[in-house]
C-alpha cells in the first residue's frame, strides 16, 4: 500500500489565494488517489510519480506489461473523472457561496 | 476505430507503448469526436495534478529491512518431502483422532463400562445373554 499521507508535495504557490487553491487541489487529489483501487493506484504512481517504465513495473510487480497498461489506463480514466466532478462540485459551491 | 479502443491507444501513447502506426488513426477520431478530446485534455491534466507529488527515495537501510522481512515471512517448507506427503501427512493425522474420538465415545456409550453406569440393572453375577436381554428389555433413560 502507497501511503497518502507520507507523499510529498511539491508546491509553488506564492499568496493566500494560491495556498487555498493548492490546499485545495492537493486535497482533492489525495481523495481521488484514495478512491482508486490499490492495484491501480500503485501502477500510476509507479509510472507517474517516479518515472518507472512500464516494462520495469512489470518487472517489479511480476505482471505482464498489458496489465501494466490496463491498469494505468483506469487509473487515469477513474481519477480524471474524480477530479473533474470534484472542481464541478467545487464551481457550484463557490457560485452558490458568491450568490449568499 | 472507437472511443473505447481509441482511449485506450491515448493512455498507451502517454507512455510511449502505442504503435507509431496507430498514430494516424488515433489523431483521425480525436479530431472528428468531442469525447475522445475531453479525454486526451483529462489525461493531460491527471500528468499535471500528479507532478506535484515528488518521488521519494526509500533510504537503503530500509529497503534492506523490508527485503529481509520480506525473506523470513516465507514459510519453511519441508523440501525434502513430495508434495503428496505434505498432503498425506496432516490427512492421516486427522484421520487418526477422528478414529481416536469414535472409539472413545463408542466405548462410552455401548461398552461395559456404559452398561455397568445403568444402576440396577446390570449385575456382575449376570451372564452375557441377561445381559442382553436386560438391556434390550431396558427402558430407562439414555445417559
Amino acid at each position: 500500500m502507497v501511503p497518502l499521507e507520507g507523499l510529498a508535495i511539491c508546491s509553488d504557490e506564492h499568496g493566500p489565494d494560491d495556498k487555498i487553491a493548492s490546499a485545495q487541489s492537493i486535497r482533492q487529489l489525495q481523495d481521488g488517489l484514495s478512491r482508486l483501487k490499490e492495484k491501480h493506484r500503485i501502477v500510476l504512481l509507479l509510472r507517474e510519480v517516479d518515472g518507472m517504465s512500464c516494462e520495469a513495473i512489470s518487472e517489479s510487480l511480476g505482471i505482464p506489461v498489458g496489465t501494466v497498461d490496463s491498469r494505468l489506463h483506469r487509473a487515469r480514466k477513474h481519477l480524471a473523472n474524480f477530479l473533474h466532478r470534484a472542481e464541478l462540485r467545487e464551481d457550484a459551491r463557490e457560485t452558490s457561496d458568491h450568490e449568499l | 476505430m472507437n472511443c473505447r479502443r481509441t482511449q485506450k491507444l491515448l493512455s498507451q501513447s502517454k507512455d510511449s507503448r502505442s504503435a507509431a502506426s496507430d498514430a494516424p488513426a488515433i489523431a483521425a477520431h480525436v479530431s472528428a469526436c468531442e469525447a475522445c478530446q475531453s479525454f486526451a485534455t483529462s489525461l493531460e491534466m491527471v500528468s499535471e495534478r500528479l507532478s506535484v507529488i515528488a518521488p521519494t527515495a526509500v533510504p537503503s537501510s530500509l529497503a534492506k529491512t523490508l527485503a529481509n522481512a520480506a525473506l523470513d515471512a516465507q514459510p519453511a517448507s519441508a523440501s525434502w518431502l513430495p508434495d503428496f506427503a505434505r498432503l498425506a501427512l496432516p490427512t492421516a493425522a486427522l484421520g487418526i483422532a477422528v478414529a481416536a474420538l469414535l472409539l472413545l465415545l463408542g466405548s462410552a456409550t455401548h461398552g461395559p463400562a456404559a452398561l455397568a453406569s445403568t444402576p440396577d440393572v446390570v449385575h456382575a453375577s449376570m451372564g452375557y445373554g441377561e445381559v442382553l436381554t436386560t438391556a434390550l428389555d431396558w427402558d430407562g433413560e439414555y445417559p
